[in-house]
């Protein structure tokens, strides 16, 4: 009797549960920008339907989730208990994929950190059962509701290995990782998958990103991934030779200023021409620089980079005045002045071409190369040595190990 | 991350705080907890208000929140809510100013009696978008150099503002300003842990 009453209660209770699964399934079919899910706090059942769609919304109350995500779980793993124990005939496996869909979308979206049903989507998409553009947008949603699910970042990359990257919506890529890190800070997969992004894009996304990552670390002042994404973009654009004519008048005034705190003057120009102005700079960072094995190029990326660099000093000696001290102002602090530094050596050096900033470390002979360069000759290292052992012991040592100024005590 | 949510202004009655004017901005909550974030704010403004002596600051916190207060010796009091970075100094001096607008352009005569609909005064929505990047507000800051930082008194949670034997679950379950689901939803967000707002 008892049992009977507890398998009535199941059947009913999976009666429930595929009505809902049915419901959200409806909503995916009828609204193709579908734009966040949550899980609503709700514990009582009111009787109304637990699926909740407002504004490309999609709220699912949270007294059904738990019911919800055990029956689309048993379904899926019954399934791939089957297909793994017998070949199904081809027909068949096709009308089930089409019905496992909902299932996998419903118990991701509720727990979006099982790999084995991420598995099951490949598979989909492999044998054409998905499409590339909804699976797209669904590992999207998963990221509305958890911005730091490594799956579906991972996913996302494997869905774009079957596009060529000319077919790739960049831009959109980028808001997604900033969504993502705007919701969660420290947001390591976001900033990974952004990195990516960066690697594969094409260089004209350089631009919007020096300018978007400055907005972000403004707001999100403590968040060092953020800075540190900044400093690898700088070594990408200067690795890329990157470069844009500078707006502000005079011309440079990042580094001019920079200079300036060094005690350097340099006179400033007559006119507001890049290039003109551009020459004084480098003869001040750069003296007596062998140009032969140097491009043009590469000289006006250095000047672009390196003044990006002196603002984003500029920039964290202006936050700390307004937050007060923060690790992370000291730290990019630190890091945009070692670009500057390390660029100056290599070009004077003779070893530009060498690898980027942070993609390989120097080769031992290269360190040596570094290790026999004497700053005092150079007026620009000689002045930032002097400058920044006066910042107290510890910024010593650190401008000691790596700034290349350990030797010359 | 530096963010203002909600600014507000209530007149401080003999019994309680009364609301006149308040805007916010919730867009970083996602999409179904914003009416109750909201709620929550408007209450704990409110709550904070009373719990506030005339011509006192406080900065309250609460989990990731900072509830700024500032209630003037005439009673009218101004509460600002941001998170724990937005800089302290700056949002005492943004109180600071909107009282001012504010009884320059509503007379004090109808604090007592007015509502939010009576009351004219629309420039809340405009200072919530210009302060949430605080470096607006350095010209504030310059002018009003009286403020002194150490005046600011600083409490740790939202509990320690209350009075003794008040307790804030009681005042949830109480409190007629909150919906139904507003207070199943403080329920099972405390539960889980999750992150709504002044659990």
């Amino acid at each position: 009797m008892e049992d009977e009453m507890n398998l009535d209660l199941n059947n009913e209770k999976k009666v429930l549960c595929e009505k809902i699964i049915r419901d959200i399934n409806a909503v995916f079919l009828k609204d193709a920008d579908l734009s966040s899910f949550e899980i609503i706090p709700k514990e009582t059942n009111c009787n109304k339907s637990p699926v909740v769609h407002v504004d490309h919304n999609l709220g699912l109350e949270s007294w059904c989730a738990q019911h919800v995500y055990d029956h689309a779980h048993r379904i899926l793993i019954a399934h791939r208990k089957q297909t793994m124990q017998q070949q199904l005939r081809v027909l068949q496996q096709q009308q089930q994929s089409d019905s496992l869909a909902k299932y996998l979308n419903v118990a991701l979206l509720i727990n979006p950190d099982v790999t084995t049903f991420w598995h099951i989507r490949r598979q989909l998409v492999q044998k054409n059962r998905l499409s590339i553009n909804k699976e797209l947008q669904f590992s999207a949603l998963v990221l509305s509701i958890k911005p730091k699910s490594n799956e579906a970042f991972a996913y996302r990359r494997w869905l774009y290995s079957f596009q060529s990257a000319d077919a790739i919506d960049w831009p959109h890529e980028i808001s997604i990782c900033e969504r993502a890190a705007d919701r969660c800070a420290s947001n390591y997969h976001a900033w990974s998958h952004r990195q990516w992004v960066l690697q594969n894009a094409p260089p004209c996304l350089l631009q919007s990103e020096l300018m978007r990552t400055e907005k972000f670390i403004r707001k999100h002042i403590t968040d060092y991934s953020s800075y540190h994404y900044r400093q690898l973009l700088l070594s990408r654009a200067y690795e890329q030779c990157f470069y844009m004519p500078d707006e502000s008048q005079p011309p440079w005034s990042s580094l001019r200023e920079l200079l300036e705190h060094y005690e350097l003057a340099v006179a400033a120009p007559a006119n507001a021409d890049c290039d003109a102005a551009a020459e004084p700079l480098l003869q001040l960072l750069l003296p007596n620089l062998n140009r032969n094995g140097v491009s043009a190029q590469r000289l006006r990326s250095f000047l672009y980079c390196c003044n990006v660099a002196a603002s984003d000093m500029r920039l964290c000696a202006e936050q700390r005045q307004l937050y007060g001290a923060h690790d992370c102002f000291e730290l990019h602090r630190r890091a945009s002045l070692k670009f500057i530094v390390e660029q100056c050596l290599r070009l004077l050096a003779g070893l530009a071409n060498g690898p980027g900033f942070y993609l390989a470390p120097n080769s031992m002979s290269q360190t040596n190369e570094l290790r026999k360069f004497d700053c005092e000759s150079y007026p620009f290292l000689a002045a930032v040595r002097r400058v920044e052992f006066q910042l107290g012991d510890k910024h010593k040592h650190w401008c000691k190990m790596h700034l290349n100024f350990a030797n010359q005590d | 991350m530096v963010r203002l949510f909600t600014l507000s202004v209530f007149y401080k009655g003999a019994s309680e705080a009364r609301l006149l004017k308040t805007t916010s901005d919730l867009q970083s909550f996602s999409f179904f907890q914003r009416g109750t974030v909201n709620e929550f704010m408007t209450f704990a403004s409110k709550t904070i208000v009373e719990r506030t002596q005339p011509a006192l600051r406080q900065s309250v916190k609460q989990d990731a929140y900072m509830c700024h207060v500032y209630v003037r010796a005439d009673n009218l009091a101004g509460v600002l809510i941001a998170d724990h970075e937005y800089p302290h100094r700056v949002a005492h001096t943004l109180i600071t100013k909107i009282l001012d607008d504010f009884s320059a352009k509503v007379s004090a005569d109808q604090w007592q009696t007015g509502t939010e609909s009576s009351i004219a005064f629309d420039s809340l929505p405009a200072f919530l978008v210009k302060y949430q990047d605080p470096k607006e507000a350095d010209p504030l800051t310059k002018m009003q150099t009286d403020l002194d930082e150490t005046k600011i008194i600083l409490k740790n949670t939202i509990e320690s503002v209350l009075e003794r034997g008040e307790k804030l679950e009681d005042m949830v379950t109480k409190s007629e300003q909150l919906s139904m689901q507003s207070k199943a939803f403080y329920k099972t967000a405390k539960k889980t842990n999750s992150c709504c707002s002044f659990t």
